[in-house]
């Protein structure tokens, strides 16, 4: 099974080292979609199947907090996963994230595994981390 | 921990960030960064009371390199706009980090900004007038400020 992917960040850098980590660990991804804030990742949904979200917070136009609480309110999206990749440091607005609906968050600055371990976690797959640590390209990551 | 000891928790932060998502490591033992820094980028942590400015500079050289580190491709592929974004997220990092050692939910973070610097405004700057500066491979890479401003209050 492979999976559909929105990653929303306002960086195009992280855009890309997010798309590098997911390709080079082997997860499997089907079609992946990049939008720069909250408002364009909710356009962008609008007739797509979307398995799983990789959000940034702190992004202009619609933030990672409204684009939460927009998502969660509205089945079927309220139903995709969605991870926070993220700078942010104060542990009452990852809390307030985690009590509007993500399924967890990963601090930048991130190892590659342990976005993987997450991941894997929150897909349900154990394999995902010990397919990188495995794989030759994982070893020089 | 706020503005007391920030030269060490910004080493600490700088030298994480760099270490883990730019595949680079820096010293801090250099006086003065002597040669010309090309780009600029700063992020700013706010509450109701006032705001902590953390602007960072850097040489042309390191960018570039940070920025093809970040992004895995060689450096000749990359343009201006790809080390302001770079930039801006390795500021972003840093604020982050920064923020979250200071275990105080009355802060803020806010967005970061990064930009190319004028030439008339590319000059070497020391750690006297900036407080922090950092070297690369022997070479002098950046320097990197921190100022806390009082938010202006109105009479009463």
């Amino acid at each position: 099974m492979s999976y559909n992917i929105l990653v929303v960040d306002d960086s195009k850098s992280m855009r890309m080292v997010i798309r590098k980590t997911l390709e080079i660990s082997g997860f499997r991804i089907g079609e992946y979609l990049e939008a720069s804030n909250g408002r364009e990742a909710l356009d962008l949904m609008e007739g797509k199947w979307i398995d799983l979200i990789l959000s940034d917070i702190h992004m202009p136009v619609m933030d990672g907090f409204e684009f939460i609480k927009s998502l969660k309110s509205k089945r079927p999206n309220s139903d995709i996963p969605v991870v926070f990749i993220t700078t942010e440091g104060n542990e009452d607005r990852l809390k307030d994230l985690m009590d509007g609906g993500a399924s967890g968050y990963i601090r930048k600055p991130f190892r590659p595994e342990e976005i993987l371990a997450l991941l894997s976690r929150v897909m349900g797959e154990i394999d995902v981390a010990e397919r990188l640590e495995n794989s030759p390209e994982g070893r020089d990551f | 921990m706020l503005l007391n000891d920030w030269k060490i928790a910004l080493k600490d932060v700088i030298s994480e960030v760099l270490e883990t998502m730019f595949f680079t490591v820096v010293d801090f033992d250099g006086e003065s960064a002597a040669v010309p820094l090309r780009y600029e980028s700063e992020i700013a942590i706010f509450d109701s009371n006032g705001r902590i400015g953390i602007s960072l500079y850097v040489t042309g050289q390191f960018a570039a390199m940070i920025t093809a580190n970040l992004l895995g491709v060689d450096e000749k592929g990359i343009g201006v706009a790809d080390i302001e974004d770079a930039l801006k997220e390795f500021t972003n990092m840093i604020g982050g980090n920064y923020h979250a050692r200071m275990k105080n939910s009355d802060w803020s973070l806010g967005i970061p900004r990064a930009w190319e610097l004028d030439p008339t405004e590319q000059e070497p700057m020391t750690t006297g007038s900036t407080g922090l500066c950092f070297g690369c491979f022997g070479e002098n890479a950046g320097c990197v400020s921190l100022k806390y401003h009082e938010m202006a209050r109105g009479p009463g």
